[in-house]
């Protein structure tokens, strides 16, 4: 059995050194010790269910949360049993798929806990869900819940690789605007559907959204910020190496915007569109890098001493912001990313079940990568809500080493489809599982050890506020399927984090829940008790009020 | 069907699940030949490229005919329709982007920027033509990893300035040098001076000091080289290839367009090497007497180690070899590894280096001749192995005469075709139509047919050969279809899933394997008792050198949407391609370079029809 430990090594040098982002906190004196930290919602994914083995031998820890389970080992050596609670039960079957497929339809449920609206019109197969309107859970919490807003984008989410079968939006997409628009459905009629929010790719992108404009030591919202030095030189001070490369790329692609325009005058009309379509994709790229670099504030005049900044005070959303005690800029992480969708074909012949590369140590990098940013995003108060996915239920990710006896890179979703739901449920130990079942649950480990690592830096990080990350977010770790036979009922599911919020963790639950009752969990540890659709009525035990 | 249980399907009697289908469907989809039917409905033309003989790029075509199905013969040099392709601009492919790269930078760079990270089609995932399955237009997510990949280089420029330039010490003048001949380069042909001076502006403009929100922004001599480099690679001269040629020199017969020097050099470069053109091409066209040089210049290429290597590549992709990576048979059911895999794809591309470069193009169905390591000489062909042959080396070796006969009968051809169950029938059937013959068809579409192949599928291992041709020959909804290819297939059935010769099939308790098969019309008819005799048939028939001459033209002239019709007389006249296989036989053309050289000369390649 191969170790999903395998490229550990690699990929702590990558967290600490290319990708770890360095920042620096400095408690102000009396303005932030004692001061709780605001309540953060990160809602987090991984592909394709469990293996759990016969009766669960696989999965059910013999004590609290992960003791003693060999499927859940990552969290319990990353120490983070005591700051979880593992469900085995939620369900999303008393929602409707209306045609959508088990992937496509499963995140669509998991995230919106309404059904789904139908499907949409789509290149290959009529199975890419749309989600009926009204908003994805964490898109409601955003809008309804003031202590979760701030300024700016007050939202950020990431995905390390969005590869689907078919380029459908279902699968790579964790979160619904609460706004709707029209949607053409794969019978050709006009629907609506509650508009995606695909993730973001890139962390540098992200890291660029957030951060672009964001000048450390300023207070919140409510926060007076301070005067600039009188007098002194009026030469413009040097721009830094971020907005140097941000002004640097821009030339380049109004260059290519211009020679575009320069020779679509020149060439037949179908070629013309080509063009046309090119400039349109340049100017896309371009006009992301032209709000990047506007975002950046102008600067005081040069010389004397700057103000402190305001000590920051309750924040204009209410609740306290802690930003000021983020007082330097966080570094960019590297310029890597993940795999975009393809724009053409249909890639799910299944047939095919490896690719020519292990993508898994970029495919951990990109991880890293991306919640390094929005750990340093969350710390800076930046936002408060966020989205993070692994990848879609559809994941082409390749992962090297993890198949039995076998050096090839498989790839995991069309592995996933070599085997029926009796290979993931028989066994007592993995190495009782049939050579498909194994990788599947291989890339189970990898993912969680991946995200426990990664977690594991957020229960070490301190907040502005002077508090323990982890304490004050909230991180769902759901799946879209029970298991690689597409099932919604008795899916596994996380929560992790939280316990400053009222999380009762160190617990493994198991039961017949809708995934309803558990955003209605989630919900009340930020105040929101409604339960109203989607939300339903909160389990008990799992959360009580702070002192 | 993705969302379906995974559970095994019931048996069910082949005969009552077709009749049942029968009573349903309206036949798998292909149209046979309608001769005297309006306007005739062709047999599909396009080729199969995809694994397992499901097809790519088959296109349906109706026929040109006249109202009484029949195509208006060619008319010779005036004929119109010996041009296909319009004025038009052609997206560089991935590999082209990549060697470009190689062109301007260094290998190391290319090496560096060869990754799906910058979505670069993988070597096993390439199809015939290479541009088939690659991105034709930009939109906003195609153009990142373009993005991505410029940026990439552009930061190689620059922690490599000084050795790349040429720069000694990083000054304006040297700098200046070094883009102006990049750019060149990259855009394949000299600036114009409107494009030199935007290209001098962005450089001056980037060694300026510019105020940008009220920070100074200044880059180094370095710095700036790196984003012009990265803005060359960005601009649309570099990432379209233009054909709208020269419509002062436009031609009345055939009507056409000529492409300019710098175009031809262009498509020539690309089509033989897959690079950008080299100086030699350059210097012709900036000469303006490329045109006049052409067959000159397309005999330098071909004696070069680059458009060799890179024209057997084209055929690989065409036969499927670079697929075997993705090869679906079953190892718990046949001794098939990786390593055997490896050796089987150099086998199959040595095989083809000698043949195309070295034989007639009738060798690659005729010869014995191949290079064998111990592997495959053992466990494939169960010949003694070759002098000097190892586990690592490859030598020559002859292969029996009543066994093997070129590719048809070329383990990695048909490893690359065959199914897990080794059933594999009509995949070899479909793969021999589509690569040989040019033809295709198209797999049922309703449901119930759909179903009752599926289900009847899992009863293969039940029959012979024979049974399982006959059952479908005698059920109304498959034999139209399988009549076409399944007498292919068949022939081929002395070769197991992993190419192994065989006379008796082990799972039916040793009967013995009767690869006799009536051929479809096309080939004449008549009966083959083996692949070997197969493969001569096929050699021996006008529709293999039709079907090569029209595949490699459409591989020439790049966009699948520039079709290129199958000369299939009398309902298709496919005069373009039939016009390259009279110049191939009218120069006593026998040879793959033979015919290399009669596309490179065909109306088709160098001139284009006015764009509406």
């Amino acid at each position: 059995m191969t170790s999903y430990r395998f490229r550990r090594r690699a990929f702590i040098a990558a967290m600490s050194g290319g990708v770890g982002l360095k920042i620096m906190l400095r408690n102000l004196e009396g303005a932030a010790q004692g001061m709780p930290s605001p309540a953060r919602l990160l809602v987090t994914h991984w592909p394709i269910g469990v293996v759990s083995g016969a009766n669960n031998a696989l999965w059910t820890p013999t004590s609290g949360s992960v003791g003693g389970s060999p499927g859940l080992k990552p969290f319990a050596d990353q120490g983070l049993g005591n700051d979880m609670t593992v469900i085995r039960g939620l369900s999303t079957i008393n929602l409707n798929a209306n045609g959508g497929g088990g992937h496509e339809a499963g995140t669509v449920l998991l995230v919106t806990g309404r059904s789904a609206g139908g499907v949409r019109t789509n290149r290959a197969q009529a199975s890419d869900a749309f989600a009926s309107p009204g908003g994805s859970i964490d898109q409601i919490l955003l809008q309804n819940v003031p202590a979760l807003q701030r300024p700016g984008p007050g939202f950020a989410g990431s995905i390390a690789d969005m590869r689907t079968d078919d380029g459908g939006i279902s699968t790579k997409c964790l979160s619904y605007s609460t706004e709707s628009q029209n949607v053409m459905t794969y019978s050709g009629t006009s629907a609506t559907e509650a508009k995606p929010m695909l993730g973001v790719l890139s962390p540098l992108e992200q890291y660029t959204n957030l951060f672009g404009s964001f000048v450390p030591g300023t207070a919140g919202a409510g926060g007076a910020s301070g005067t600039g030095g009188a007098g002194g030189s009026s030469s413009a001070p040097v721009a830094d190496a971020t907005l140097k490369k941000l002004v640097g790329k821009k030339s380049v692609l109004d260059f290519a915007l211009e020679e575009l325009n320069q020779v679509r005058q020149l060439a037949p009309s179908e070629a013309r569109n080509k063009l046309s379509n090119h400039s349109d994709a340049i100017l896309s790229v371009e006009t992301q890098i032209a709000n990047a670099i506007n975002k950046y504030p102008t600067p005081g005049g040069a010389g004397g001493t700057t103000g402190t900044g305001g000590a920051g005070g309750t924040g204009g959303n209410g609740g306290p912001t802690c930003g000021g005690g983020c007082t330097t800029k966080p570094s960019a992480p590297p310029d890597i990313t993940g795999n975009p969708d393809w724009n053409t074909g249909f890639h799910g012949d299944y047939s095919m079940t490896y690719g020519t590369m292990d993508e898994s140590t970029v495919h951990a990098a990109v991880g890293a990568a991306h919640l390094g940013v929005l750990k340093a995003a969350f710390i800076c108060d930046l936002i408060r809500v966020g989205t993070f996915q692994w990848a879609p239920g559809f994941n082409h990710v390749a992962f090297g080493g993890l198949y039995p006896n076998d050096t090839r890179p498989y790839e995991h979703h069309p592995t996933s489809h070599k085997i029926g739901g009796a290979e993931v449920t028989s066994g007592v130990t993995p190495a009782d599982l049939n050579v498909n079942a194994a990788f599947l649950y291989n890339v189970q480990l990898w993912y969680y050890a991946r995200h426990a690592e990664n977690l594991a830096t957020w229960k070490t990080a301190v907040d502005g506020c002077g508090n323990g990350l982890l304490d004050y977010t909230c991180v769902p770790f759901l799946t879209e399927v029970t298991q690689n036979s597409h099932e919604r009922s008795n899916m596994a599911g996380m929560i992790i984090g939280g316990t400053k919020l009222g999380f009762q963790h160190g617990r493994y639950v198991t039961g017949n829940f809708s995934i309803n009752q558990f955003w209605g969990t989630i919900a009340q540890a930020y105040g929101y008790t409604s339960t109203a659709a989607p939300f339903a009525a909160p389990l008990d035990g799992f959360w009580a009020k702070p002192a | 069907m993705r969302n379906a249980p995974q559970n095994a399907p019931r048996r069910w009697s082949l005969a009552v699940l077709l009749a049942l289908a029968g009573a349903a469907a309206s036949g798998c989809g292909a149209r046979p030949i309608q001769p005297g039917g309006g306007t005739g409905g062709g047999v599909l033309g396009g080729m199969g490229g995809g694994i397992v003989g499901t097809g790519t790029g088959g296109q349906s075509m109706t026929g040109t005919g006249g109202a009484s199905g029949v195509a208006v013969p060619c008319m010779g040099a005036t004929d119109s329709r010996l041009v296909v392709a319009d004025q038009r601009i052609l997206r560089l492919t991935s590999n082209e982007v990549v060697n470009t790269v190689r062109y301007l930078i260094n290998d190391a760079e290319a090496q560096a920027v060869n990754s799906d990270m910058f979505a670069i089609t993988r070597p096993a995932e390439r199809h015939f033509p290479p541009s088939d399955g690659e991105q034709e237009t930009f939109n906003d997510t195609n153009i990142l990893p373009i993005v991505a990949l410029s940026d990439h280089v552009a930061n190689y420029v620059l922690d490599n300035f000084s050795t790349l330039a040429s720069c000694p010490n990083p000054t304006d003048a040297c700098a200046t040098i070094y883009l102006n001949k990049l750019a060149a380069r990259a855009y394949r042909r000299p600036l114009k001076p409107d494009e030199q001076a935007r290209f001098t502006a962005l450089y001056t403009n980037l060694r300026s000091t510019q105020i940008v929100n009220g920070y100074q922004v200044t880059f180094t001599v370095e710095e700036a080289t790196s984003y012009a480099v990265q803005a060359v690679l960005s601009s649309p001269q570099t990432l379209w290839r233009w054909e709208l040629g020269d419509p002062s020199m436009a031609s009345t017969s055939p009507a056409g367009i000529p492409l300019t020097d710098n175009e031809l050099a262009t498509a020539l470069a690309f089509f033989m090497t897959d690079q950008p053109p080299d100086d030699g091409l350059l210097a012709d066209a900036a000469a303006g007497r490329l045109r006049g040089n052409l067959s000159a210049q397309v005999q330098r290429l071909l004696q070069s180690p680059i458009a060799k290597d890179w024209l057997r590549t084209t055929m690989e992709y065409y036969y499927l070899i670079n697929q075997l990576p993705y090869y679906s048979v079953d190892p718990t059911k046949f001794p098939i590894t990786d390593a055997l895999v490896a050796d089987m794809e150099t086998e199959a591309r040595m095989f083809l280096d000698n043949t195309l470069w070295n034989g007639n193009l009738t060798d690659l169905l005729l010869s014995r001749t191949t290079f064998l390591n111990t592997n495959l000489a053992t466990n494939i062909y169960g010949v003694p192995i070759p002098p000097d042959a190892t586990d690592t080396n490859f030598t020559l070796a002859t292969l029996p005469a009543d066994q093997r006969s070129g590719l048809l009968t070329n383990a990695g051809f048909l490893t690359a075709r065959d199914r897990s169950n080794g059933q594999d029938i009509v995949s070899r059937g479909k793969a021999v139509m589509a690569a040989m013959l040019c033809l295709t068809t198209s797999p049922p579409t309703d449901v119930s047919t759909t179903m009752a192949v599926m289900i009847a599928s899992t009863s293969l291992d039940q029959q012979t050969g024979q049974e399982q041709v006959a059952t479908r020959a005698g059920a109304p909804v498959c034999r139209d279809c399988h009549g076409m290819f399944d007498p292919y297939g068949l022939a081929l059935e002395n070769y197991d899933a992993i190419g192994r010769y065989r006379v008796v099939y082990d799972y039916l308790g040793g009967k013995p394997i009767d690869a006799t098969a009536t051929l479809p019309a096309i080939l004449g008819g008549g009966t083959v008792a083996n692949g070997v005799e197969l493969a001569q048939k096929l050699a021996a028939s006008p529709a293999f050198t039709n079907c090569l001459a029209k595949s490699f033209l459409q591989y020439a002239l790049v966009d699948l949407s520039s079709y290129v019709e199958l000369p299939l007389p009398p309902q298709q006249a496919g005069c373009a391609a039939a016009d390259v296989v009279q110049r191939y036989q009218s120069a006593g053309g026998k040879t793959f370079s033979d015919l290399v050289r009669s596309v490179t000369a065909a109306p088709a390649f160098v001139l284009r029809r006015a764009a509406q």
